[in-house]
């Protein structure tokens, strides 16, 4: 497929599409579009992925010829420019053991044991790409290729917050309780997603996200900690 | 405040819903609301509201509400046994509301859904822009949860009274239990066999019972994908058919997650939603491809009869 492309999503919105894998170079396409078509058209509703846009409009004050004439308009504008440093998170998970559902599958899959498993999923820095699926979930970009493993056939019906996964390509962590798909690894004991903060996420677009193993006895530590207030998330800055 | 609005009984599963949220989407923050947003916007109509007011969603067994003051309301969606007291009333039009008048809804009769709405609208703060109830993220609404036997609602200053209108059976969706929903046809389309997309549009689908707020899951003949389902997950809306690799199609509704990973098969269209809406589990659907420019003539159709309706009480 020719990109960028623009596809349907229903009659009152757009999918447009800068690529089809995982890269920062198309990441920086689709957040400048984004910016771009914004400011072009103040009413409508965009959600950004890793690879694409999705534009939503008010059908009663804008027709799909005009968002689409818009759209191509602004895709000759699209420049790129990446930005390598934000804010680093660093993010306690208790790996395998109660939380880690699916760890001996994911490690079974990739010929591995369920500490390599453990290893390569936490030496890595990840790369905040978008949130989405529920309020505050991070996709992350940069996991080991050792580890990819497809999403489970059908999804669990509830999937507990704060669960790490793997689907694909992709790593995030799970911010409220949902259905889902992604193969469980692990869990953080932080809460992603806090109706009563400002912003309510924990997590932007544009951060680094690094995963601390914690045995059973630090999990319940800082889980004493934040209720009593006490814990405080590590989040310096980073260049890459 | 005296304008009191008690639960006696809270009904199956009845939220505060508005026209949802959905400025937040890039948050992952999902939108919510009115599943049936037409129903919703219709209540608030008929009784002089703007149309975005929050109202009652009440969901296949109504509540039982006693009102402490005089007021107006009005019931669209659903069609159920309503009564004031001991007195039957009618759906789709507006009711006059005596102190201590006991209303109840009872079970859904025919569709899923009713939308009350009262005079002024209910006294609900907003949060992060919306009245809307988010159950799964425990927000908005009341407390972000359902109601609940001895719950107060209070009610806003009710409206001046409003000329008594009725709504135009065009505007009205009749609910059947079999029904067509037109489609447009979604972004991973390609992603499907010819015999899976020709399994789609020809096939019967069955609404399971695994379904709520955010979704209808299908049951039926597989879709056949000629390749993993599986996509970099990305924007949902409100009507769009998922189908994962095990081929059984699932519609998205107000709950949604912003974004999804699975094959996008089709949307349904803006005009069909409201159908979608009332659907029950073990109703059954075919889908129908149709044009954008149809879809769009549809569309403004039926907001033409909402503006129309609109400017008849001015």
């Amino acid at each position: 497929m020719k990109y960028p492309s623009i596809h349907f999503s229903g009659d009152s919105a757009f999918i447009v599409r800068f690529g089809d894998t995982i890269s920062r170079k198309i990441h920086q396409h689709v957040l400048t579009f984004e910016t771009l078509i914004k400011k072009e058209n103040k009413n409508i509703i965009t959600i950004p992925s890793y690879t694409d846009v999705l534009v939503s409009f008010d059908p009663t004050s804008s027709s799909y010829k005009n968002i689409y004439k818009s759209i191509t308009q602004t895709l000759t504008q699209v420049e790129q420019h990446t930005s390598t440093s934000g804010r680093i998170i660093h993010l306690p998970v208790l790996y395998g053991k109660k939380f880690g559902l699916d760890i001996d599958h994911v490690a079974r899959h990739n010929n591995l044991t369920e500490d390599e498993v453990i290893k390569l999923h936490s030496n890595t820095t990840y790369f905040v790409y978008m949130l989405g699926f529920s309020p505050g979930f991070p996709y992350l970009g940069g996991l080991s290729e050792q580890l990819f493993t497809p999403r489970k056939d059908t999804p669990r019906a509830k999937i507990e917050a704060g669960s790490v996964g793997i689907a694909n390509q992709q790593t995030g962590v799970y911010s409220v309780d949902s259905p889902g798909g992604w193969q469980i690894i692990g869990k953080t004991p932080v809460p992603l997603f806090n109706i009563t903060d400002n912003p309510p996420v924990l997590i932007q677009p544009g951060d680094y996200i690094q995963f601390m193993p914690i045995t059973e006895h630090e999990y319940a530590t800082i889980e004493k900690d934040l209720k009593n207030k006490k814990f405080k998330i590590q989040i310096n800055s980073y260049h890459e | 405040m005296n304008n009191q609005i008690r639960v006696k009984s809270p009904g199956l599963l009845s939220t505060i819903q508005d026209l949802g949220r959905n400025r937040l989407m890039h948050l992952g923050i999902p939108e919510s609301g009115a599943v049936d947003k037409k129903s919703l916007r219709l209540a608030n109509i008929l009784i002089g509201n703007p149309q975005h007011e929050a109202c009652l969603e009440v969901t296949f067994i109504g509540p039982e509400l006693e009102f402490t003051y005089d007021t107006t309301i009005s019931i669209t969606g659903a069609g159920a046994q309503l009564k004031l007291n001991s007195q039957e009333i009618k759906l789709n039009t507006a009711i006059n509301i005596k102190k201590g008048d006991l209303l109840s809804v009872g079970l859904m009769n025919s569709g899923l859904r009713s939308y009350i709405a009262v005079s002024g609208g209910f006294g609900i703060p907003n949060i992060l822009d919306s009245k809307s109830t988010y159950l799964k993220g425990k927000f908005g609404g009341l407390d972000g949860r359902t109601l609940k036997k001895g719950d107060i609602l209070h009610g806003n200053t009710p409206n001046k009274a409003s000329k008594a209108i009725e709504i135009p059976k065009e505007l009205l969706t009749p609910y059947k239990s079999h029904v067509t929903l037109r489609i447009l046809p979604g972004p991973e389309i390609h992603n499907f066999s010819q015999d899976g997309i020709f399994t789609f549009l020809n096939e019967k689908y069955t609404v399971s019972e695994q379904s709520d707020r955010m979704g209808y899951r299908l049951n039926g003949k597989k879709v056949e994908l000629n390749k993993s389902s599986d996509i970099l997950s990305s924007g949902l809306t409100f009507g769009t058919i998922q189908i994962p690799n095990n081929g059984e199609p699932i519609i998205m509704l107000a709950d949604r997650q912003t974004t999804g990973g699975y094959s996008r098969m089709a949307n349904v269209i803006q005009a069909d939603h409201c159908k979608l809406a009332q659907l029950r589990p073990g109703d059954s659907i075919n889908f129908k491809e149709i044009s954008i420019k149809e879809a769009t003539k549809l569309f403004e159709k039926q907001e033409s009869l909402l503006t129309n309706l609109t400017s008849k009480l001015k």
